[in-house]
């Protein structure tokens, strides 16, 4: 068994691996399989009743997005997710999507935040047909909102967390789920008919 | 007699055959057409006029896909999280509607199953599109480890008489009409 069985044996392993890479991105969309990760990697820094933490970020409409736009306006649900193109991430917003009447009945908004930059998350959120609400940017100052909410991750991606502000600008429901996980929809939102 | 070369040289091929398989394979099998359906316990659909589709004993808390009283079942795998799933949902429905107008619902009868799924997630995918059919929660992620991690939608046609899969669809089926062909075929 010399160099020419070693090459063929070599050859042979990698084009199994681009195969069954392929077979993959045919079903789910170019996503990056991520596995297992520890389930919180922060603390947090907000609590309810504190006011929370104002910030404005690019979103992918090209415009600024603000939380205190919608004081006095709207309750919001802020959407902290970890990555795009990520498999929990990307079973995780197009739900909002079909649960947007029970958000619109609730006089509620959510705000997806992402350490990713605008283009990408562009062409993720694209991808997915797109949100009736915005996703924003936390790319730079790297994931400087997250950190400010403490659900920056030591590996600079953000936690899978979900924190509610009121009309107010309290915040009235902070949340961080097992990354691996999604946050359980009627969990969200009992939380917002709570500050009916 | 190896050389230590050649034995390093196996160590490395060994060592990437780990690296892609984890990867790829770390759930159980992807039941397809031509295994058996597995003989897992399902949930009780919520509702009575779901369970009377089905034709299953109320009184019970689960059953078993082979329970249901037709000739074929088409279970559809989906989660209201899947943004595939929720522009099919339209079209999965007209497939419940040409099954019915061509005379066909106690012969051929649908159910979801949604991984990752509770009750409540299930109830607002549901509400949104209308759902005909019985749709079962997964909120544990039980059956999407039994089903080996299947991408969603995921569609398997069995026959109730032997549990074995006669048809599988992963994603977007085409139109109802020609996935309502490919099932008719199998209906003796």
């Amino acid at each position: 068994m010399g160099d020419l069985m070693f090459k063929k044996l070599f050859l042979i392993l990698f084009c199994l691996a681009f195969t069954l890479g392929a077979y993959a991105a045919d079903f789910h969309d170019d996503i990056f399989p991520v596995k297992e990760l520890k389930p919180i990697d922060s603390e947090l820094k907000v609590k309810v009743g504190d006011k929370a933490p104002d910030f404005s970020l690019p979103s992918t409409h090209d415009t600024i997005v603000s939380l205190s736009d919608y004081k006095g306006e709207k309750n919001i649900m802020i959407s902290f997710i970890p990555a795009a193109w990520t498999p929990v991430c990307s079973d995780q917003w197009p739900g909002y999507n079909l649960a947007e009447g029970l958000f619109r009945q609730l006089d509620t908004v959510v705000i997806g935040i992402s350490v990713d930059n605008v283009p990408t998350l562009y062409a993720w959120t694209k991808q997915m047909g797109g949100f009736w609400y915005p996703v924003v940017s936390d790319f730079w100052p790297h994931g400087a909102v997250a950190e400010e909410y403490g659900v920056l991750r030591t590996d600079g991606t953000a936690e899978r967390a979900i924190i509610i502000v009121d009309k107010e600008g309290i915040i009235r429901f902070a949340h961080v789920e097992d990354i691996n996980r999604r946050p359980e929809l009627e969990m969200l939102i009992n939380a917002l008919k709570e500050i009916q | 007699m190896l050389n230590k070369k050649l034995l390093s040289r196996i160590f490395v091929l060994m060592f990437a055959v780990l690296l892609i398989y984890p990867a790829t394979s770390f759930s159980g099998k992807i039941p397809a057409t031509g295994d058996i359906f597995p003989a897992d316990d399902l949930k009780m659909p919520e509702g009575d006029v779901y369970v009377k589709y089905l034709g299953l004993d109320g009184s019970k808390e689960t059953f078993k896909l082979r329970d249901i009283k037709a000739q074929l079942a088409l279970v559809q795998i989906f989660s209201m999280y899947c943004p595939v799933c929720q522009r099919e949902a339209r079209a999965v429905n007209e497939l419940y509607q040409l099954i019915a107008e061509n005379d066909l619902s106690d012969k051929i009868k649908m159910v979801g199953i949604g991984p990752g799924n509770s009750s409540f997630e299930v109830s607002v995918f549901r509400q949104q599109y209308d759902i005909p059919f019985p749709l079962i929660p997964d909120a544990d992620y039980e059956w999407h480890k039994i089903m080996g991690e299947v991408g969603t939608p995921y569609f398997l046609l069995v026959n109730l008489e032997n549990g074995n899969i006669l048809e599988d669809n992963l994603g977007p089926f085409g139109t109802p009409q020609e996935f309502f062909e490919i099932i008719k075929k199998h209906i003796k």
